[in-house]
């Protein structure tokens, strides 16, 4: 089965799962984030308790994965797409046009989206669906996986002392730190903060030095990373943690 | 059975590197390295640990000495990998800290195996 690594950029609009809202029950506590993880780990989880689901202890809206597509099937209203990790495998249901033809079969590609469960078996709804073009995403993925697991379960890097090694904490400490960020993706990350959902002209005005396509290569790559999302169109932004 | 549990299309195949192979003989794996010389249905490439496993491919697979291939397969008595398939990767792949990854994976096994690796 060969693979291919041509770049592309595929992206679906999602119909189901909205993110959570701040709960008004007393017992449905808001899910945050995007959570790196592996298949294993979503097949794991202990089952959700309404919309809510946890791992290592943590809720979460939205999880991340990085594999192989190993199969497409595609229906009038669907595509359903079967991934690997290496963990073990999952299914993802997208609905709506997808406008990549890279979404084949033997492709590495990274999925966000919520996880749902119909008969005791869990799949993606994916929000976002890229053929990945860079790599290293399955080192970084990985260790992404990895140090959430860690900060859920045994507290932060700066609270632990040692940890597996000299190079392996720096190369975690690099990719858990949004120093990592570019200047202008941190000042982006900020103001999209500051606001329940901006949209691209508002983004526009606070950086008159900035040129239209500069703010769009940052804000896709701020996408892309699970940093922010879009929300009812491609011009309109949230922050995906807070 | 949970969904975990049953038969899977696609077994487990945790990412190892050369000196992992020992402890995984018979068992599907997942082993980058770079294609150091090719002997018809024969490839040895120098794994993310700079070790040299030699892998037996089949013979149609098109790839040249310096590409770095994924390949899974499953890992032999004499150490040797027989591979189901294989996926190009770039040149620039960053062997160094893909190696750094596996190491801390095989720390962390139960979020990528069943059973330690």
């Amino acid at each position: 089965m060969a693979y291919n690594t041509s770049p592309g950029a595929g992206y679906m609009q999602q119909q189901a799962g909205s993110p959570h809202g701040d709960g008004q029950d007393k017992g449905n506590a808001r899910a945050k984030g995007i959570t790196s993880c592996t298949i294993r780990q979503i097949l794991q989880m202990a089952p959700s308790q309404g919309n809510n689901w946890r791992m290592d202890g943590a809720e979460f809206a939205v999880v991340k994965i990085v594999g192989v597509i190993r199969s497409v099937q595609e229906v009038t209203s669907h595509r359903t797409y079967l991934i690997e990790d290496g963990t073990s495998q999952i299914t993802a249901k997208a609905f709506g046009p997808v406008n990549n033809a890279d979404l084949r079969e033997g492709v590495y590609a990274r999925i966000t989206g919520p996880v749902r469960e119909f008969q005791n078996v869990r799949s993606i709804h994916p929000a976002t669906l890229h053929p990945i073009t860079n790599f290293d995403e399955i080192t970084h993925h990985s260790l992404e996986a990895i140090l959430t697991h860690l900060q859920r379960t045994k507290g932060s890097l700066q609270d632990r002392a040692g940890g597996a090694g000299q190079p392996a904490s720096s190369l975690l400490r690099s990719h858990a730190q949004t120093g990592d960020l570019s200047s202008l993706a941190t000042q982006l990350v900020t103001l999209i903060g500051s606001s329940p959902d901006i949209s691209f002209d508002d983004i526009r005005d606070q950086f008159p030095n900035a040129t239209p396509d500069q703010l769009r290569n940052v804000l896709t790559d701020l996408t892309n990373e699970g940093h922010v999302y879009t929300t009812h169109d491609d011009d309109h932004f949230k922050l995906t943690s807070g | 059975m949970a969904q975990d549990e049953a038969p899977s299309e696609y077994p487990p195949t945790p990412r190892v590197n050369n000196s992992m192979l020992a402890a995984n003989v018979d068992r599907f794996v997942r082993l980058v390295g770079t294609v150091m010389k090719i002997n018809q249905s024969t490839v040895t490439i120098r794994t993310s640990d700079k070790g040299e496993t030699i892998v037996h491919t089949n013979s149609n697979a098109v790839y040249a000495e310096g590409d770095v291939i994924e390949y899974i397969g499953s890992v032999q008595p004499d150490l040797s990998l027989v591979a189901e398939t294989f996926a190009p990767f770039p040149k620039s792949f960053n062997m160094d800290n893909y190696n750094t990854m596996i190491e801390l994976a095989r720390k962390q096994y139960h979020l990528f195996s069943a059973v330690p690796y």
